[in-house]
């Protein structure tokens, strides 16, 4: 590149195509360079977690480090299990998380079929409403939240933070699969009508399977962002026992409870594992949601 | 209701076979729609309402009483010192995680794209920040920058840089400068997905015809690639700026507002005063002011993609 044509064509030409080969070469290996650093900045924190969680605290706290564990254990999963309420945390999120993805499934999935076929001048407004309500910070939500549920006697319990999680998550379910059913071709209804489907039975029988990619991505976003809750779950629900995982998990760092960072490592590891066995196996279906639906940050 | 035209399904076969359940469309839809509609309205658009609307009263924080004043909560706010600098610190934020990730994750994308050994690879590792859980990541960058144990300090005493080992997220400026980092660190993901999947549809033909042309690397990026990506890219920008700008709980997670506010954004200014200042009036008022710059916000910016789509016809 910052070999200019004057000079190179003054060479023998064999020279000339060693130099072009050695250029060639160097851009290469700058670009594998690049590649690399990229990877390893985005690799390295997560491997480092990873590391640390099967280190025992000896090695970690001990003044020459080593980069990997010298005698690897289980002994802070065990803590994590035995000693503190992580269990029971994972258990309420992952149940809240499930259930809380049926139900957007369910809701967004029926309504947004009925955006993309009927054209009623009202559903426009829908359509602004829950991008509006997709827009709005939760942090803006939560407060008159409170009260709300402080009024319908929801506070501190997991029925009130599910309604609060599927009426928060629709917008997005909608989002994403509006623009799934309007590219699904309205002959295949039409054609499972004329041969005697009700109108429901051609949307739950005929369009329903055809929308599956979108449905397992909205579903594992859906599962995902209430799996890691923080906001709603900390202001909402106040006793230990009915706390998620991201807003207990939290509380160990408030209270200078940090006693162990091998407890806290892996606690990191459990939050992210079903994260990324999601992604590892469903690759295809998450980048192709991620991209259409350009959801959440 | 009018009905505007929509392609009917019962034009060219008998009705009474289709509809023997004399359920009619408009009923049908009624029905498919409302449940998500009802849940959608009781507990996202309701709130905001009763949230700008209570913006203009006092709030008894222990009887939770409310006593119409007018605009008093938002003169309070505008002469507190610590919203105008939870505001600047807010726009500190936004710009320089947004600015930075969306460098870096141009410059990864085009890397990606390059035909290399093990991209595809490279790929699905580059992505795996995007997956991390606010709370781990609050976990990871703690542990990392840890003034006793933590690979940071370490190393730079190791590479002789410093002599002792320092408290990152002790100092306000320092904590705020490791918050960004962190917030790059987990989005330019983000940036990577949408810029790639465009990268990827970028015309063939055009390239080549420049090509041919004698154009070189820098100019088919200039004046081909870039403005092919340019309506990605305001999008791409919108989504970060206006998801940088209500993150709560990254920001909050990493050092709770503090050390003496350093780390003190908007939403977590809010979170501050509502539940430890007990200042839920005021807290109203600074929700009412950020939704209104949130709109401000996306009103640029749907402006710039409108100029952008046009550029490109």
């Amino acid at each position: 590149m910052g070999l200019s044509l004057g000079t190179a064509s003054r060479l023998p030409s064999t020279r000339l195509a060693y130099l072009s080969h050695l250029r060639k070469f160097l851009h290469r290996f700058l670009l594998y360079l690049l590649l690399l650093l990229a990877v390893s900045w985005a690799v390295l924190p997560l491997l480092w977690v990873f590391i640390s969680s099967i280190k025992p605290d000896s090695e970690t706290y001990a003044f020459h480090q080593t980069f990997l564990p010298i005698h690897p254990t289980l002994q802070n999963y065990i803590t994590l299990f035995k000693v503190t309420r992580f269990g029971l945390w994972m258990r309420n999120s992952a149940l809240l998380a499930t259930e809380t993805t049926i139900l957007v499934l369910a809701l967004s999935a029926t309504a947004a079929y009925a955006m993309s076929r009927f054209r009623y001048r009202y559903f426009e407004l829908l359509g602004r409403m829950t991008l509006m309500a997709y827009m709005m910070p939760p942090i803006v939500l939560v407060i008159p939240l409170f009260f709300l549920l402080f009024h319908m006697k929801l506070i501190n319990s997991h029925i009130g933070l599910l309604l609060v999680y599927t009426g928060t998550r629709v917008p997005v379910g909608l989002w994403m699969l509006r623009s799934y059913f309007q590219g699904i071709p309205i002959d295949l209804e039409e054609a499972a009508m004329t041969d005697g489907a009700t109108r429901f039975q051609a949307f739950y029988k005929v369009i329903l399977p055809q929308a599956y990619p979108g449905l397992i991505s909205t579903g594992i976003f859906v599962f995902s962002v209430t799996w890691q809750e923080f906001l709603f779950a900390s202001i909402l629900i106040f006793s230990a026992s009915k706390q998620m995982l991201s807003a207990g998990v939290a509380t160990f760092l408030s209270e200078d409870w940090i006693y162990s960072w091998g407890v806290l490592m892996a606690a990191g590891v459990m939050i992210s594992l079903p994260l990324v066995l999601f992604y590892a196996f469903l690759q295809r279906y998450l980048i192709a949601g991620w991209g259409s639906g350009a959801v959440k940050g | 209701m009018s009905k505007l035209p929509f392609r009917s399904l019962s034009s060219d076969h008998s009705v009474s076979s289709v509809f023997s359940l004399a359920i009619s469309d408009y009923l049908l839809a009624l029905l498919m729609v409302s449940p998500a509609l009802l849940l959608v309205i009781v507990f996202a658009i309701l709130p905001m309402l009763v949230g700008l609307y209570a913006s203009f009263f006092h709030i008894e924080a222990a009887t939770l009483k409310m006593h119409f004043n007018g605009i008093t909560n938002y003169r309070w706010l505008l002469k507190k010192s610590l919203f105008w600098q939870s505001l600047l610190r807010s726009f500190i934020w936004v710009i320089s995680t947004t600015v930075i990730q969306f460098l870096l994750g141009l410059g990864i994308s085009l890397l990606l794209h390059q035909e290399l050994k093990g991209r595809n690879l490279a790929r699905g590792m580059v992505l795996f920040p995007y997956l991390v859980p606010a709370v781990v990541l609050s976990l990871t960058w703690r542990f990392i920058l840890d003034p006793t144990m933590g690979v940071f300090n370490r190393m730079l005493m190791d590479f002789g840089l410093i002599h002792r080992p320092i408290a990152f997220l002790g100092n306000p400026r320092s904590a705020l400068i490791f918050v960004i980092i962190a917030g790059i660190w987990k989005y330019t993901p983000f940036v990577v997905l949408m810029l790639l999947a465009r990268l990827q549809v970028v015309p063939v033909e055009l390239e080549e015809a420049a090509k041919l042309d004698g154009a070189g690397s820098w100019q088919i990026f200039r004046y081909i690639t870039l403005p092919w990506l340019m309506p990605v890219v305001v999008v791409t920008l919108l989504l970060r700026t206006i998801w940088t700008f209500r993150q709560f709980d990254i920001v909050y997670l990493f050092a709770f507002g503090g050390p003496l506010f350093g780390t003190t954004t908007l939403p977590v200014l809010i979170h501050y005063l509502a539940f430890d200042a007990q200042q839920l009036g005021p807290a109203a008022a600074t929700s009412a002011l950020m939704l209104l710059l949130l709109l401000a916000v996306s009103w640029g910016y749907f402006a710039w993609y409108a100029q952008a789509e046009e550029k490109l016809l």
